[in-house]
């Protein structure tokens, strides 16, 4: 069997059998291997040897290599700022709001309690009314916090429905409850 | 049907560009185009059992380090690259542990019995025969150029010698195929 010389056409044997050359240089190349019995023969083996290396070939497992493959560049910050923002982000602006507020009943409670202290502006003074005790003991701000002087009429009947609610409140309890001591079974 | 730009499969470059964007869907393309040429390559350099994990390995350190990888190669021969270090770096280290001289890059195929599969007849016997008597470095060549239609210059490189040497090497390697097979 006479050799080839034709280089060009030896070196894309291996493409022709891998079926890597283009449509049009594979026709060119089937054409010359027609008609060259060396170029004929090299290409058997050469497919022979294509199959062999096929077959020493195990499947790959891709899932499994998928598995472990670090995550896409683009992706991690991307997840990241979006799970590490939303949240956090979220929450710290409900708790500056809920430190505010606390803040803001704090400071409010205190200036309070240190007016009253000091005896402080007549508006948040308790007035102890000689003539209606009662009523001088009551949280102001149950009619509006103003002095009782400046109440109107009105409002004093307000007040005295409300006084009559809490002895009504207090009536309710239990018997057992309103008993004197004195009138406990005894052995107690 | 015509060809259009969208019907045609995105390019290795397209997809590594993708996947540092962000797709996670372009590792798996590459790695479903590449796996089974990096099966094959490590096979034909005489690997056995580890082929799964070693091609695994190499895929793992190749997105480690993509953006190192420079676009006027090719991506596959990259990963061969990669591959045959991950390779020698465990032959080394088996070696190491034996008590057993220098490697020399060479070695890297010396135990090879990848193609120790059943063959159906006694010509693919011959065959296998044939190709597991190549120089380890004749065998890569011929395994490059056969499987993959690697260009001379890329195996060159591959393999650290010229693109006249690596021309050579194929050609005296399908010469002692084709003569062992005639004469056993």
């Amino acid at each position: 069997m006479t050799e080839c010389h034709n280089d060009t056409m030896q070196d894309q044997l291996p493409l022709l059998v891998r079926g890597l050359l283009p449509a049009n240089e594979a026709m060119l190349v089937k054409a010359h291997v027609a008609s060259c019995a060396a170029c004929a023969a090299d290409v058997n083996v050469l497919e022979r040897s294509a199959r062999l290396f096929d077959l020493a070939t195990p499947r790959v497992d891709t899932a499994a290599i998928l598995a472990k493959l670090p995550a896409a560049p683009g992706s991690r910050p991307a997840l990241t700022v979006s799970r590490g923002r939303s949240r956090p982000f979220g929450m710290r602006r409900y708790a500056l709001a809920a430190a505010a507020s606390f803040l803001l009943v704090a400071s409010l409670s205190v200036g309070a309690l240190r007016e009253s202290f000091r005896g402080g502006t007549p508006g948040t003074d308790i007035t102890v009314d000689s003539a209606v005790p009662v009523v001088a003991t009551l949280p102001v701000g149950l009619v509006g916090g103003n002095e009782l002087g400046e109440l109107g009429v009105d409002d004093l009947e307000t007040l005295l429905k409300e006084l009559d609610q809490l002895e009504a409140t207090v009536a309710a309890e239990p018997v057992t409850m309103q008993r004197p001591v004195s009138d406990a079974p005894e052995g107690l | 049907m015509p060809v259009t730009a969208q019907s045609l499969p995105a390019t290795d470059t397209e997809l590594i560009a993708r996947w540092q964007s962000g797709d996670q869907r372009a590792a798996a393309l590459l790695v479903e185009r590449h796996a089974t040429p990096l099966a094959r390559f490590a096979a034909s350099l005489g690997v056995h059992d580890e082929v799964d994990e070693l091609v695994q390995d190499t895929f793992v350190r190749a997105f480690q380090s993509l953006d190192t990888f420079r676009a006027d190669s090719q991506l596959r021969t990259w990963l061969f690259t990669i591959c045959k270090r991950l390779l020698l770096d465990r032959r080394r280290a088996e070696r190491r542990r034996k008590d057993v001289a220098e490697v020399d890059e060479r070695d890297a195929a010396t135990e090879y019995d990848a193609l120790d599969v059943m063959v159906g007849d006694e010509l693919a016997e011959r065959l296998r025969s044939a190709v597991s008597g190549l120089t380890a470095l004749q065998r890569e060549v011929f395994s490059l150029r056969v499987n993959e239609g690697m260009a001379y210059s890329d195996i060159a490189s591959m393999v650290g010698s010229t693109e006249g040497a690596c021309r050579v090497h194929y050609h005296n390697a399908l010469k002692a195929i084709k003569e062992q097979v005639r004469n056993d």
